[in-house]
């Protein structure tokens, strides 16, 4: 008895002495996002009773494979709603896969979005405009939740900020979202120097700061820039009235 | 932000409203039970998420305390014992 007292004191009093070191491990596996992916029990209703064993038992990222590969399946046989639910459980299972929130955001947005605008069973277009703008809502969604997951990743950002560029016509959002993924440390070389700048010429009332920015690239020599440059300052000139170049 | 699944330890050393005996009960539980979560990184290893060189060394010293710990205290009670 006297033997299993100390034990237990010994199990204790090292229980203390690690409790510091785990601490410190935890909080480097926090700043890492480590261990993002939640099961719950929505997702056991998706993936079903053997996916949900087979990603409780270290199987997850396996389950989070096939279930993307039915979602690809789906998309070839155009099923937007399963594609959907395939990629949310995808996702869910692996919220640390950028390649998973990318993926679903195109699909959302890009592909589900014209299929809707064109789609031959619904004669109104109001009706196919407003399922065109919720597919936009949906990549939009993607997205954001795996910025969320990912805010170390510039994959992302660069994908919200083209949406935002190209489908919601929001120039202002794009800009900043380039400029947020340009300033991570794994950016592109191209996005951070180019797509800045190439969002402010559409942006009403920004036609000086875009001009600046370009002026700013094409000092350095970057490629892009001088036809950038020249449409900054065909837009440039246009209003310059309204300006002075100082 | 999708926030980590929180652990009996950090119940115990971060959450204030539990009574005493739940709070007794979580110490317990935190100092007696090893925290195994710091060992699972085989889902961000697939992932695709680099495990930086020093984590991996301190994981690993980490495994090899404990093994030699929990060992000893099993030996501790388990010596002279007849099986």
């Amino acid at each position: 008895m006297i033997r299993w007292a100390i034990i237990f004191s010994l199990l204790l009093v090292f229980g203390a002495l690690r409790l510091p070191i785990e601490a410190a491990l935890t909080e480097q596996h926090r700043s890492a996002y480590f261990h993002q992916a939640r099961l719950g029990l929505d997702l056991r209703e998706q993936i079903g009773q053997l996916g949900f064993l087979a990603a409780l038992s270290g199987f997850r990222s396996l389950v989070a494979d096939v279930v993307f590969i039915q979602a690809h399946v789906a998309w070839e046989r155009t099923e937007w709603g399963r594609v959907l639910l395939l990629f949310r459980e995808a996702t869910t299972l692996q919220p640390r896969s950028v390649l998973f929130w990318d993926m679903a955001a195109w699909h959302m947005a890009w592909n589900a979005s014209v299929a809707a605008l064109h789609d031959p069973f619904q004669p109104n277009d109001a009706l196919r405009r407003k399922a065109q703008r919720e597919y936009f809502a949906l990549g939009k969604d993607f997205l954001e939740r795996g910025i969320k997951n990912n805010p170390d990743r510039p994959q992302l950002y660069e994908s919200l900020a083209r949406l935002y560029k190209e489908k919601l016509n929001n120039h202002a959002a794009a800009a900043k979202l380039f400029a947020r993924a340009a300033a991570l440390p794994r950016s592109r070389r191209s996005v951070t120097n180019a797509s800045p700048p190439t969002s402010f010429p559409s942006r009403p009332g920004h036609e000086r700061e875009a001009y600046e920015a370009l002026h700013r690239l094409y000092d350095r020599g970057e490629q892009r820039a001088p036809a950038d440059l020249a449409q900054a300052r065909l837009k440039y000139s246009r209003t310059k009235a309204r300006y002075s170049l100082g | 932000m999708a926030t980590s699944r929180r652990r009996p330890r950090e119940y115990w050393l971060q959450d204030h409203s539990g009574g005493w005996l739940v709070k007794a009960f979580l110490a317990l539980v935190a100092l007696a039970f090893p925290d195994l979560q710091l060992f699972n990184l085989v889902d961000d290893i697939v992932a695709g998420t680099a495990i930086p060189m020093s984590l991996f060394a301190q994981t690993a010293v980490l495994g090899c305390v404990y093994t030699s710990i929990y060992l000893f205290f099993a030996w501790v009670a388990f010596h002279g014992k007849e099986l």
